[in-house]
């Protein structure tokens, strides 16, 4: 074999060694990385994206996405509705031919998810700045608002909307063949805001 | 040292896995190409402008200078050009050329909407860049190789052939051996309950009786360590030649258990797809000249 070729062959086995170690330690759990290479974390995550760890925690509760409808000058109550459920009804309904539910059910479980895990403070800025910070997830949940008062028929000239987000538990694996109990509880309530 | 020596000659030398490699690109291009339709009436949500889900720029995309709302305005273009690549890189056109590009279109869809991105796209854009250096185009392709390589250039062809069959086998293996380690260390996992939490929910309820299964504590658990032992087994012992079909079917049983129990489609496919590669040439030769098929390559 020519020396060129050899040469190529040897850089090439060289460099994949490294990057398979890499991609082995850091689509482990963060705490299992050892710590001496965490520094390479974020910028291996950067161009190599991925996770692997699917279902690593799994809680013994539904999510449910409220929107709140109430007249912007006198406040009155006009609507609630509730949209993660009915959307989940219908991906199950609708299977395997349920693309359009799936991809509502990810995209606002994500945000949901998201707007969790971040600090309130951030959140209640993002809410007061009008736009200046903005929490992407939370503005994806309050962009649906409007796309949810259409599909329920529900008037938004003139009202306001927020967002309230439940968390219904549900049996826990202990007490799974104990007549069903669920029990809710708001674990988000969001500030007014205008239809978009 | 001999086996080491006798490996790294085999590498160059034995094209063992071009077949299924074709296959992938073939396999790998028409899911493209079907996910593409599935999502077709909803495009527009996912990756436009006007779309209800608000994306801010992403790391990459600041380093490669691309602005992700610029992107999004024009959508409808780069979805064009994306089809025409995926048609091409279907039978062979543009080789490895269109096989990178349909790479960096790939990365670029998948981050220019955070949310939709599963574990079938994770894989999906790794399998598309491994593709991109080995040859896929000895079989199923619409234009054949005019001049025959020189001897040199056709062993560097072999060698990232074997290589870029070798990296996606190792990547799945990779992605279910840390997929189990997460697992094994969470004892929600060990005694079935996480499995039962997915269940009883109404988040993955892909049949309607998902429910009333998860009553059955000894199933939740059953399905946990078959779960467990499956993706810890598979990387060790799918290299094993007596062990490597009980490895896939145990796969399979497992990706379509997943696919109509808890409604997870892309990432089924993608996985069910790689899992020809763990056959050889030869292996798949006499296969389908039991069913009078032979297979031959087209291009050197």
């Amino acid at each position: 074999m020519e020396k060129k070729y050899s040469y190529i062959i040897k850089g090439t086995l060289i460099l994949l060694v490294p990057y398979f170690v890499a991609t082995f330690f850091f689509s482990l759990s963060k705490k299992d990385i050892p710590k001496n290479v965490m520094p390479l974390y974020i910028p291996f995550q950067v161009v190599f994206y991925q996770k692997w760890g699917f279902f690593k925690h799994t809680e013994p509760f539904n999510y449910r996405l409220y929107y709140e409808v109430s007249n912007r000058k006198t406040g009155a109550f006009v609507a609630r509705m509730e949209v993660l459920q009915d959307i989940r009804k219908l991906a199950t309904r609708e299977a395997p031919f349920n693309q359009r539910y799936l991809l509502l059910d990810v995209i606002l479980g994500r945000c949901i998810t998201e707007v969790l895990n971040t600090d309130p403070l951030l959140l209640e800025n993002s809410q007061s700045t009008s736009g200046l910070k903005r929490n992407g997830p939370l503005r994806t949940l309050e962009n649906y608002a409007a796309i949810a008062a259409a599909a329920y028929h529900i008037d938004t000239a003139g009202n306001g909307c927020r967002l309230i987000i439940m968390q219904e538990n549900y049996n826990d694996f202990t007490s799974r063949n104990m007549p069903p109990v669920i029990k809710a509880q708001p674990v988000f309530e969001g500030k007014y805001f205008n239809f978009r | 040292m001999k086996v080491w020596r006798q490996f790294y000659i085999n590498l160059y030398t034995n094209d063992n896995r071009s077949f299924y490699l074709s296959v992938l690109r073939v396999g790998i291009s028409l899911w493209l190409i079907k996910e593409m339709l599935i999502n077709w009436p909803y495009l527009g949500m996912i990756y436009g402008s006007d779309s209800f889900v608000e994306v801010s720029n992403n790391k990459l995309f600041s380093l490669a200078r691309l602005d992700v709302q610029v992107l999004r305005e024009h959508y409808q273009w780069l979805i064009g050009m994306y089809a025409i690549l995926l048609f091409f890189n279907l039978l062979g056109i543009g080789r490895q050329f269109t096989a990178i590009l349909i790479f960096l279109f790939a990365e670029m869809f998948f981050r220019m909407n955070i949310y939709t991105g599963h574990g079938g796209m994770y894989m999906c854009r790794f399998i598309l860049l491994y593709l991109s250096i080995g040859n896929s185009y000895r079989y199923f392709i619409l234009f054949k190789r005019k001049q025959p390589r020189s001897p040199g250039r056709e062993q560097l062809s072999v060698f990232f052939t074997n290589i870029s069959a070798g990296c996606i086998m190792l990547h799945v293996c990779i992605a279910y051996f840390s997929g189990a380690i997460v697992k094994m260390q969470s004892p929600a996992w060990q005694q079935g309950i996480a499995v039962y939490n997915i269940f009883a929910g109404d988040r993955f309820n892909g049949t309607g009786y998902n429910n009333q299964l998860a009553h059955y504590g000894w199933l939740m658990k059953g399905i946990a360590w078959y779960t467990i032992v499956y993706e810890f087994a598979f990387p060790l012992f799918v290299w094993v030649n007596k062990m490597r079909t009980i490895m896939i079917i145990m796969g399979i049983l497992l990706h379509t258990g997943i696919y109509f129990m808890m409604m997870i489609y892309g990432f089924q496919e993608v996985f069910l797809l790689t899992f020809g590669l763990f056959f050889t040439n030869k292996e798949w030769c006499s296969l389908l000249r039991k069913f009078r098929i032979n297979i031959t390559p087209a291009a050197v």
